[in-house]
């Protein structure tokens, strides 16, 4: 009779006990896993929440004047578009969707509007995400609020811009700012229109310094610095913080609440452990008095809590995936659809940890197992 | 075959010490029945689980063929307790999840007996070679008690050690069970058996009268 056929045996005797301590290790799984995935869920519903607040770094040529940029939002001088292209292709970097554009005011139909081009927004290799803002065709262009009322300018109808014709594909809601005076188009139609061929006004991008000890401006001057020393870096400094400060505290709320959760679900295993020894004091005391040596009696007792472990584990994988399936889009409305998914390196790590935990939350109960003594479990009726 | 010098067990309660031996001496040579008699609390139990190398004393010394096996490490003298005795209790403490013929094997597991022959020859030559399917729930007391006892006898123990094995059966049973211990004891074995029925004294070859954990009479 091998050990591990008497584990089986036991647990079989046992179910109500096994199905027990399996719960614990499933709760304390599904816990972690459905924490795990709502806490990346919410730290990336965060960050897209907060990227709805806008790019918070502007990169302008270094002769742009930055004080008339920062007065009316438009920069004054034009950097070569593949400045883009030297961005795009860093890797280990602090900042990312990485936005080019193209600016200029123009009167159009007696109206002073700003005409914005918009190159497709780009990420750095191994920073793939999904695009902040929506992306322009050639020969499309999205109206301001307040250009399409003034002017009548209705959806669908082709206008004509510098000469060049254009499909009104949007008339865009009243922001209550620049863009309701604002025409967008594609880069390559804008930079024909404003007679800029090969060139943007600047480039906006987000950082990724949420984290950063440090001052997040300088580390970014640095890096930027180094790969286009011809421009300038500008950061929106409200933006930025109030992105950094939300998603540290996200952050936070997770990294402070699992640690509860799973010392909750190892006290409950050892609890289970130790009835499980109290009810089987005779049939300890009968090893030891057959010659079992501890380290078989410790067998019983930690192959059942590595096997408790496993089934837990699988259980509670299934469980906090199909809860963070099923409630996650619900709770994380914008990004769950691309975002809340099943993650397989999760039952990985939970068929290592959760045999490991249920372990270590046998131990105590197995120690009082070996030192049993024998006779007095035997004399026990 | 087995010594006990001077043996002393004390028990610490919360009311204060117990003494379940005192100064305990006594020799039991191979061969011999040895009826250990006393009204409860008299030191029987205490007085077997020392002889079985289960209950250290807390004072003297106990030898098993001029080894002195409290002197052995813990494994070794699991080992030895393995090889040399065999157990059968009054409560049987057959583990419950096992059916009949894993329970007598288990004895065999500790010094790496695994053939599954011997265990069903025992289990025949106690008649209940149809029960070796069933788990202990689905038994009678006395058949519980011949599984303890083929368990017992698996290792083809020097020595067996029985605590009040009848005092639970019927008296169809108890004759049974005392049969298959004297048949032991035919075949050269030694047993030391406690009780206090008078079938298991008449059978003895000697009893020893325990009276608060001291030796009131030997013989």
């Amino acid at each position: 009779m091998s050990m591990i056929r008497m584990v089986l045996k036991e647990m079989w005797h046992r179910k109500v006990n096994f199905v027990l301590a399996v719960l614990a290790v499933t709760t304390a799984v599904a816990f972690s896993v459905a924490f795990f995935t709502a806490a990346k869920a919410s730290e990336r519903e965060t960050a897209r929440l907060m990227l709805s607040m806008g790019y918070n770094v502007h990169i302008i040529a270094k002769d742009a004047d930055a004080g008339a940029f920062l007065l009316n939002g438009i920069p004054d001088k034009t950097m070569p578009a593949d400045y883009l292209d030297k961005l795009a292709t860093q890797q280990s970097i602090s900042y990312n969707h990485l936005l080019a554009t193209l600016e200029g005011r123009m009167n159009w139909r007696g109206m002073d509007i700003v005409l914005t081009g918009i190159a497709p927004e780009v990420c750095p290799p191994g920073q793939k995400k999904p695009p902040m803002t929506f992306q322009v065709d050639p020969g499309a262009v999205y109206v301001g609020h307040r250009i399409a009322a003034s002017l009548q300018v209705k959806e669908g109808q082709t206008i004509s811009l510098g000469g060049k014709d254009l499909k009104v594909k949007k008339c865009l809601s009243e922001s209550g700012g620049l863009d309701d005076v604002r025409m967008q188009c594609n880069l390559g139609d804008a930079q024909e229109i404003l007679n800029q061929p090969g060139r943007i006004t600047g480039i906006k991008a987000v950082d990724c310094l949420c984290f950063e000890k440090g001052d997040p401006v300088a580390v970014l001057r640095k890096e930027i610095g180094a790969i286009l020393p011809e421009a300038q870096v500008l950061q929106v400094k409200a933006l930025a913080n109030a992105r950094a400060k939300q998603r540290q505290m996200v952050h936070g709320i997770f990294a402070l609440m699992l640690p509860f959760v799973v010392a909750a679900c190892a006290v409950w295993i050892g609890v289970l452990a130790a009835i499980n020894v109290r009810d089987r004091q005779q049939e300890i005391g009968l090893l030891r008095a057959l010659g079992y040596d501890a380290g078989a009696i410790c067998l019983l007792f930690l192959g059942k809590a590595l096997l408790v472990g496993l089934a837990g584990a699988g259980v509670g994988f299934l469980l906090g995936t199909t809860l963070g399936l099923t409630y996650g889009p619900g709770v994380f409305e914008i990004t769950a659809k691309a975002m809340i998914r099943w993650e397989p390196s999760l039952l990985v790590f939970a068929c290592i940890l959760a045999p490991l935990f249920a372990i270590v939350a046998s131990l105590i109960p197995t120690m009082i197992a070996i030192t049993c003594d024998p006779a007095e479990a035997l004399r026990e009726e | 075959m087995l010594q006990c010098q001077d043996v002393t067990k004390t028990y610490r309660t919360p009311n204060g010490e117990v003494k379940a031996l005192g100064d305990v001496s006594l020799r039991i040579d191979k061969g011999q029945f040895v009826a250990v008699c006393g009204p409860s609390g008299s030191g029987k139990t205490t007085l077997l689980m020392t002889m079985a190398a289960m209950l250290r004393p807390s004072a003297g010394m106990v030898r098993f063929e001029e080894e002195d096996i409290y002197g052995m490490a813990g494994s070794e003298r699991a080992v030895f307790r393995a090889k040399n005795i065999g157990f059968v209790f009054q409560m049987f403490h057959l583990v419950p999840y096992l059916n009949v013929l894993e329970n007598v094997r288990l004895a065999g597991g500790a010094v790496g007996g695994r053939d599954g022959g011997r265990a069903r020859e025992l289990l025949q030559r106690l008649g209940l070679q149809h029960r070796m399917d069933h788990r202990p729930a689905q038994l009678s007391t006395g058949e519980r008690q011949r599984a303890a006892m083929a368990r017992a006898l698996l290792n083809r123990p020097k020595l067996i050690l029985a605590d009040e094995p009848t005092g639970n059966l019927d008296p169809d049973s108890a004759a049974s069970v005392l049969g298959h211990l004297r048949d032991f004891h035919r075949a050269g074995g030694t047993v030391v058996i406690a009780t206090h029925g008078p079938a298991a004294q008449e059978l003895a070859t000697r009893t020893i009268h325990l009276r608060n954990g001291t030796i009131e009479r030997d013989g």
